[in-house]
């Protein structure tokens, strides 16, 4: 029961983190491959914050601030660039960041990783059983879903998915494209980096391999499989790619295949799925990936 | 009658091309102009320099008395400029209803403006984009993805959002390009249309019996300048004009 908990409460953060990346990739279609780098920056600043003694609820509220800065800084080269070069520019801040993680040993303690990041506290109850941090974060995930939902289904997210259609007709009906990518690259940080937070919190410890393309490979077969620019979609994308090796793990096959196993079937599920379903469970057929 | 658009010794230099070379020209309030010329004569161009896709390179553009040279495309499109496009740019996956909807000015597309009630204010607009699609008969296939819909019915949507941008100038860039001569009636009756209204139209066209049937002032490109100007009769017997399309000899 206990460990069934603990896996909702992994599907509900990844959930989060699925949507954010959905929001730049799938709605106004930049191919941005940073991801883990922004939630890891959320994680480490959440982590180093909250074990420092920092309020749990401004630490994660930090945690998105800083997320968002450096969602910022790689917004930048993308705004002058075109399709798969802002994949090629934003592999690069993530293998960058990754590369941070590891040396900037003052700050994240390098490949040591931070142990003994604190579960929330409320009205002077530490929520350190599985349950009660199961319902915590439901309670968070939840405001944060209802926020994107509203925003994914608003006149905004239109604009933003006819950027993703065509730039040009988009630019010459009168929106500014900039602040459009802006916005959303900033709604992706912000939430992501709040997501990184309570990952950090989930796990109790966290390492450079948890923000390595290893991750980025996770998650963006969550969302593909889920769907692009689908926010339901992303949510069961999410819940399929967590379920997986927690379903293998009761087969009967040897723990040290468990993981090479994993990343193959990830793999193996983007090729179908872009071959047989390339609008994923619930998506919508984009040119994200082709433009 | 004033000027809406005044354009002032305008240049455009790809590399070594002089695509557009000191073109000057102006159009009148509330008019259908054409504007014509030989392929490659730098009509398209020229739209995109009018719609700020392009940079000029030197020359002025003036739109309702104020100088747009250094505008961008989007703080054009927003002083009231719209455009369609010769290979059309539709948004394929929204319905045709959606592709109507966005490119009204007003519709609370803001962030912050999705956690305002929005919802009435988006049927009234859907409403209004209804009743343009009715204009043309294709109020049955609103809600089918644009990407369904037929070659010269995409073309008659892509001038419909134009309208709906609350342009005050329309420039349409070949509206009858691959189209059936029914659906040209439709879109001459559309631009006439608009003209009442009060929308002036500037239309980069082919195709002869339709821009000289409906324009009231044509204006001649060719090779980057505009060669004449002037009321459709006077273009058809003009010598230059004849001498740019047909070549000296025929001429």
């Amino acid at each position: 029961m206990d460990y069934i908990l603990f896996i909702a409460t992994l599907v509900a953060i990844y959930s989060i983190l699925t949507i954010t990346m959905n929001i730049l990739v799938g709605y106004i279609g930049i191919l941005y491959l940073a991801h883990p780098a922004v939630y890891g920056v959320g994680a480490y600043t959440f982590a180093i914050l909250a074990k420092g003694g920092t309020n749990y609820f401004l630490a994660l509220l930090a945690a998105g601030a800083v997320a968002t800065i450096l969602g910022l800084i790689i917004a930048m080269p993308t705004l002058k660039l075109k399709s798969h070069y802002i994949g090629m520019s934003t592999l690069g801040f993530l293998i960058i960041c990754h590369g941070l993680f590891i040396n900037l040993k003052g700050i994240t303690r390098g490949a040591l990783g931070i142990p003994g990041i604190p579960r929330p506290t409320i009205f002077g109850e530490t929520l350190n059983t599985n349950l009660s941090f199961f319902i915590f974060t439901i309670i968070i995930t939840t405001v944060i879903g209802i926020i994107l939902h509203r925003i994914l289904h608003s006149p905004f997210s239109k604009t933003m998915e006819i950027i993703r259609e065509d730039e040009t007709a988009a630019k010459t009906l009168g929106k500014n494209i900039i602040k459009y990518k802006l916005q959303a690259f900033m709604i992706t940080s912000f939430f992501g980096g709040i997501g990184g937070g309570l990952l950090a919190s989930l796990l109790g410890y966290i390492s450079p391999t948890n923000f390595n393309i290893d991750e980025l490979v996770l998650i963006l077969t969550m969302v593909i499989i889920g769907g692009m620019a689908s926010f339901w979609g992303s949510i069961v994308g999410a819940t399929i790619i967590i379920l997986i090796p927690e379903a293998l793990k009761f087969l009967d096959i040897a723990p040290a295949l468990i993981g090479p196993l994993r990343y193959g079937i990830y793999g193996m599920l983007i090729i179908l799925f872009m071959i047989y379903k390339p609008n994923g469970i619930l998506g919508r057929r984009t040119n994200v990936f082709s433009k | 009658m004033t000027n809406i658009l005044e354009i002032q010794g305008i240049s455009k230099t790809f590399g070594g091309v002089h695509a557009v070379e000191q073109c000057s020209f102006s159009v009148k309030k509330n008019s259908i102009t054409g504007l014509i010329g030989p392929n490659g004569a730098g009509k398209t161009t020229m739209f995109n320099l009018i719609s700020g896709l392009l940079k000029s390179t030197e020359g002025s553009i003036h739109f309702k008395d104020q100088d747009i040279t250094n505008f961008t495309a989007y703080k054009r499109a927003r002083r009231g400029l719209a455009r369609s496009y010769q290979a059309i740019r539709v948004f394929p996956e929204m319905t045709a209803l959606d592709n109507i909807v966005v490119a009204f000015g007003n519709n609370k597309e803001g962030l912050f403006q999705a956690f305002t009630p929005f919802r009435r204010h988006q049927r009234r607009l859907e409403c209004k984009a209804m009743k343009l699609l009715e204009l043309v008969g294709l109020e049955e296939k609103a809600h089918l993805k644009a990407y369904e819909l037929s070659y010269g019915q995409k073309k008659l949507l892509e001038i419909l959002r134009a309208k709906a941008n609350n342009a005050e100038l329309i420039l349409l860039d070949e509206p009858t390009a691959g189209i059936n001569p029914t659906l040209i009636k439709k879109i001459t009756t559309l631009i006439r249309q608009f003209q009442k209204e009060g929308h002036t139209i500037l239309i980069v066209e082919h195709n002869m019996p339709f821009i000289m049937d409906l324009c009231e002032t044509i204006i001649v490109m060719d090779r980057g300048h505009n060669i004449a100007e002037g009321k459709p009769k006077d273009i058809q017997s003009n010598k230059e004009v004849l001498e740019a399309y047909l070549g000296k000899s025929h001429a």
